[in-house]
């Protein structure tokens, strides 16, 4: 572990979300009201060092934490757990979290193995106020399609037909959250990752578009995203489908993301 | 609800449209693949192939290449099949436009009254209220019920207690920002009740933005250019060919204290063909020039081996005389004080590495910045290097006791990219729309309600909409609002 706080606070809001993981399974295996607040009081015990780490990091480097890899899962993982904390409030089901905090784990685990040195001069090509508009809006989309895939994967789990006394949202809840997140995620990704970075490409290396992996790898999203509406919209990628065609984004986002890591090209900032 | 999302099951199954939501969504699929595929390929097939044809060769054989190369699996994105991809999807793209427009548009406008009344069943959710006696209402102010069931008829409601019973229905949809319409049939009227409407348009601007992008993306690579000239302080770069030239007055790079690259300037004067100045700027990343359609931008820079403007070097002569500051200039020699030597700079390298071909720069950057020193003066010409990191480690010069390389100023090259792309200002224009488009599309929940009202009952039924969660909600608000306002108005 590094030494400065802002590190410190990302661990301490880890191991929270991990104990809240914990506890949400005891919730969700006993149906114990009781674990399950103690689960949502850890969670948003974590939301709020996630918060604390954030707000950290910004002041250590003197610019908005979405720079580099680390600190872009980090806000990744920071939109998941508010978008869970306002479905919370909103539909009081708390064994989702038994799903939720899983996938805000392994993002968190994932920023965990990144380089995480604080840089506080941020190079030529980041100094611009498009940089935090489509780092941003990027990072709130994306978040909002691993929301999608969070409830996803609680309704393939859930199966079988809606029972009563099961601790799990109803299946049309948990549709309608994956609709709402796909919804508002896609345009988000469109005008954030797409229509924002291409003016910001002309104004920094002279093209809208370069064909450049991470540039191809967010085409390839929201071509994903574009067909799982259409066929949504026709009513073939419903229920099981539709929980299914969100894990498949969530895995098409995860090898965007770590893309970086081994296809280069001019997003490889680490 | 039919289909939901705002689209009926007709629709849905684009019955009518020569262009149908399932070619829209195989096309997608098609491109999705396309790019998906070409995405991975620039992983196991390397750009710089068609200049290491040699090794590939050997490496994959014949057949293989052959098929690498007419496919250009090494730049997919720049081949034939791409570009095959790419028109199909704004064929696609176009037809589907031209042919949906009008109802996409007038849909905005106007609720689509149904063509007949539709009944409350699975696919169509809805409530029903009985009218008249069915629901017990008093005959005596019912004159139509009164004779319609003194004479054997049907008993229904009059004229004037139905247009009261859409009062209280259009009352509660506008009430909740739907636009309400109706049309009046005799004693039976249909109604729909429809909100958020403006997804049709935005669906429409959505659509008409990316094919304006399409076409601004195809104008800007077919009438387009784009060249990176490099040069050094002085130079003059032509960029257009009415003889305007751009003239380089200088190139910095900014330092923080950590000694992390703030930026890079380049600071430039823009002249025109009589060599008058047109402009001055100072091209930075992020902040190009834009100069009458032509875009110069801050692209690379490079530091040149074997120039330098000045070097500085401490000459140690032999006991008596006191070490000397001396400035070189490149092919100039100097006298060192004291000593009947001259010295001159030779070649500079900015990263010094000896090789088997002798002494070469291995990067551009200040690495191990190295001065060859070339001393004449009475016994010959002797020569040796000198580095800036490492000053003990340099040439032992027999007539001196020692030369340190102190300093000096490289000189850069800075790399501009002139381009030129009349596409750029349709790119821009789809991105507007784009954002216009998706703002209506996503922003407004869409909700449609078609209901009757036949004399003997009121038939409220839930079409289509985005939410169903709480559009059920909010339906349930409305079937208990109007049952009490239809139950109070029979009463009366």
């Amino acid at each position: 572990m590094s030494g400065t706080a802002d590190i410190t606070l990302f661990w301490a809001a880890f191991w929270l979300y991990l104990g809240s993981f914990v506890l949400f399974a005891v919730h969700a295996a006993s149906g114990s009201r009781r674990v399950g607040i103690a689960a949502s009081v850890l969670f948003a015990g974590g939301l709020v060092f996630n918060t604390a780490g954030l707000a950290a990091r910004w002041w250590i480097s003197t610019h908005p934490p979405f720079a580099t890899m680390y600190e872009y899962a980090v806000v990744m993982a920071w939109v998941i757990a508010l978008s869970f904390i306002i479905f919370l409030v909103r539909y009081r089901k708390m064994s989702i979290g038994v799903i939720v905090a899983p996938v805000l784990i392994i993002v968190m685990v994932i920023a965990s193995m990144l380089p995480k040195e604080v840089s506080k001069q941020l190079m030529p090509a980041l100094q611009s106020y498009w940089f935090y508009i489509h780092v941003t809006i990027a990072a709130v989309s994306e978040g909002a399609f691993l929301v999608a895939a969070g409830a996803g994967a609680i309704y393939l789990i859930r199966g079988g037909e809606d029972r009563g006394g099961c601790v799990l949202p109803s299946k049309d809840v948990l549709e309608e959250l994956i609709s709402r997140a796909i919804r508002f995620g896609y345009p988000l990704f469109l005008i954030g990752a797409l229509f924002a970075g291409a003016i910001w490409a002309r104004n920094a290396w002279g093209r809208f578009w370069s064909w450049d992996p991470k540039e191809t790898g967010a085409l390839v999203i929201a071509l994903y995203y574009t067909l799982v509406l259409h066929q949504n919209a026709r009513g073939r990628w419903r229920g099981r489908k539709l929980a299914a065609a969100s894990i498949i984004g969530l895995v098409i986002i995860l090898f965007s993301f770590l893309g970086n890591l081994f296809l280069g090209g001019l997003h490889a900032y680490i | 609800m039919d289909e939901g999302n705002g689209k009926t099951r007709e629709e849905n199954r684009g019955r009518g449209h020569l262009i149908s939501q399932r070619t829209a969504a195989v096309t997608i699929s098609i491109l999705l693949g396309a790019c998906a595929a070409g995405w991975i390929m620039t992983e196991f097939f390397p750009p710089d192939l068609p200049y290491r044809r040699e090794f590939f060769r050997k490496r994959w054989g014949d057949t293989a290449l052959s098929w690498i190369e007419t496919l250009k699996l090494y730049d997919p994105f720049h081949s034939f099949w791409f570009s095959g991809v790419l028109a199909l999807f704004f064929v696609v793209l176009l037809l589907c436009l031209i042919t949906r427009c009008k109802g996409m548009i007038s849909k905005s406008f106007r609720a689509t009254l149904p063509r007949k009344p539709v009944k409350v069943g699975q696919d169509h959710p809805g409530f029903e209220i009985p009218l008249g006696e069915a629901a017990g209402w008093k005959d005596e102010r019912d004159p139509v019920t009164h004779y319609g069931r003194k004479f054997g008829r049907a008993a229904s409601i009059s004229g004037e207690a139905v247009g009261g019973i859409l009062g209280i229905v259009k009352k509660a949809f506008i009430f909740r920002g739907y636009s309400f319409t109706s049309r009046r049939d005799g004693d039976s009227v249909v109604f729909a009740a429809v909100s958020g409407r403006w997804r049709y348009l935005g669906n429409f601007i959505f659509h008409a933005g990316l094919l304006v992008i399409t076409i601004g993306g195809v104008v800007g690579s077919r009438l387009g250019s784009s060249e990176i000239l490099y040069g050094k302080r002085g130079d003059t770069l032509s960029f257009s060919g009415d003889g305007t030239t751009l003239r380089i007055d200088g190139f910095r790079i900014l330092m923080t204290g950590r000694m992390q690259v703030r930026d890079y300037i380049t600071m430039v004067t823009v002249l025109d063909s009589s060599g008058a100045t047109a402009a001055a700027a100072e091209i930075k990343v992020n902040h190009p020039l834009r100069y009458e359609g032509t875009s110069v931008y801050q692209s690379s820079y490079y530091l040149a081996e074997d120039e330098f403007e000045w070097a500085r070097i401490m000459v140690f002569p032999p006991d008596t005389v006191a070490p000397a500051m001396l400035t070189l200039t490149q092919g100039l020699t100097e006298p060192v004080p004291g000593t009947e030597l001259t010295v001159t700079a030779g070649r500079f390298l900015p990263d010094f590495r000896m090789t088997e071909g002798g002494p070469r720069s291995v990067s551009g950057a200040m690495n191990n910045p190295a001065l060859e020193i070339i001393l004449d003066g009475p016994g010959g010409r002797m020569s040796g290097w000198t580095f800036l990191l490492f000053p003990d480690f340099g040439t032992k010069f027999r007539r001196l006791d020692s030369i340190k390389f102190e300093d000096i100023e490289p000189v850069y090259y800075s790399g501009l990219e002139f381009t030129r792309n009349p596409g750029a200002p349709l790119f821009l224009a789809g991105m507007i729309l784009g954002v216009v488009g998706l703002f209506l599309l996503y922003m407004f929940d869409y909700r449609v309600v078609h209901g009757s009202i036949d004399g003997t009952k009121l038939t409220v039924t839930a079409v289509t909409a985005r939410w169903k969660i709480s559009f059920a909600d909010q339906f349930e608000k409305i079937e208990r609002e109007i049952t009490g306002a239809i139950e109070k108005m029979s009463a009366n």
